[in-house]
């Protein structure tokens, strides 16, 4: 678990993303997000892991990301998918604990939209994110001096 | 060494990747602002404004993009908008 120090305070975390039947399988980072209910992968990630779009189930509208800006499509990869989340410090302490949470399936955003422009301005803003669908199964610590999921 | 022991090498180096660009975000934000790094043992090894480009120069030289902390550098603070 890492908080950015200074001015903006970003909660994130970088579990391990797997989903075997799809052949994916590395870290993402998170941003913990209290205030979704729902957790997905950006689509740098899914970009990043090479996800076919046209291969994942689109969501129906009511189930899409709702911001600021209005609201984004969100596909679902069908299949099961595990985070595994590792201790803090994990390399230096030499011991290694985990935990894994195993997902029927998980969810990915795409930004359409159909100005190029702020396209680009959305998908770079738009991280993926651990939402209380997740974290309700953790007990999360923020305080003024550190921030941490419990494993 | 085992799958395993390679996933354990991946996850050190992507905490690794990831704790670097949050100690070096002020100066990657100088030379790099409104780019998509990506970074590869605490290196800035690719570097664009189009995630599509990034991502292309990365697989041209790794087949995959995974085992690469890409991650878009903005040139001023944002609200995340979600």
């Amino acid at each position: 678990m890492v908080r950015d120090k200074g001015k903006a305070v970003r909660i994130v975390v970088q579990p391990w993303f797997s989903c075997f039947k799809r052949g994916l399988g590395d870290p993402v980072l998170f941003l913990i997000d209290t205030g979704s209910t729902i957790s997905f992968l950006s689509e740098i990630d899914a970009k990043r892991f090479g996800l076919d779009y046209s291969a994942l189930k689109q969501l129906p509208k009511d189930k899409w990301v709702t911001g600021i800006g209005g609201k984004l499509p969100l596909y679902r990869i069908t299949d099961e998918c595990k985070l595994t989340f590792q201790t803090a410090g994990a390399q230096t302490q030499g011991k290694r604990e985990f935990r894994v949470e195993t997902l029927d399936y998980f969810d990915v955003v795409k930004v359409e939209l159909a100005d190029k422009e702020l396209r680009e301005q959305i998908l770079a803003g738009v991280p993926s994110i651990l939402g209380m669908d997740i974290l309700h199964n953790f007990r999360f610590v923020a305080t003024n001096d550190e921030s941490y999921l419990e494993i | 060494m085992s799958l395993l022991a390679e996933e354990q090498v991946r996850f050190d180096q992507a905490e690794n990747d990831k704790n670097f660009v949050l100690r070096e975000f002020d100066s990657l934000r100088e030379q790099f602002p409104d780019q998509y790094i990506g970074v590869v043992n605490r290196e800035v090894k690719y570097h664009n404004a189009d995630l599509d480009h990034l991502l292309a120069a990365i697989r041209s030289e790794m087949k995959t993009a995974r085992g690469v902390f890409v991650f878009f550098i903005p040139s001023e603070h944002r609200t995340i908008a979600v």
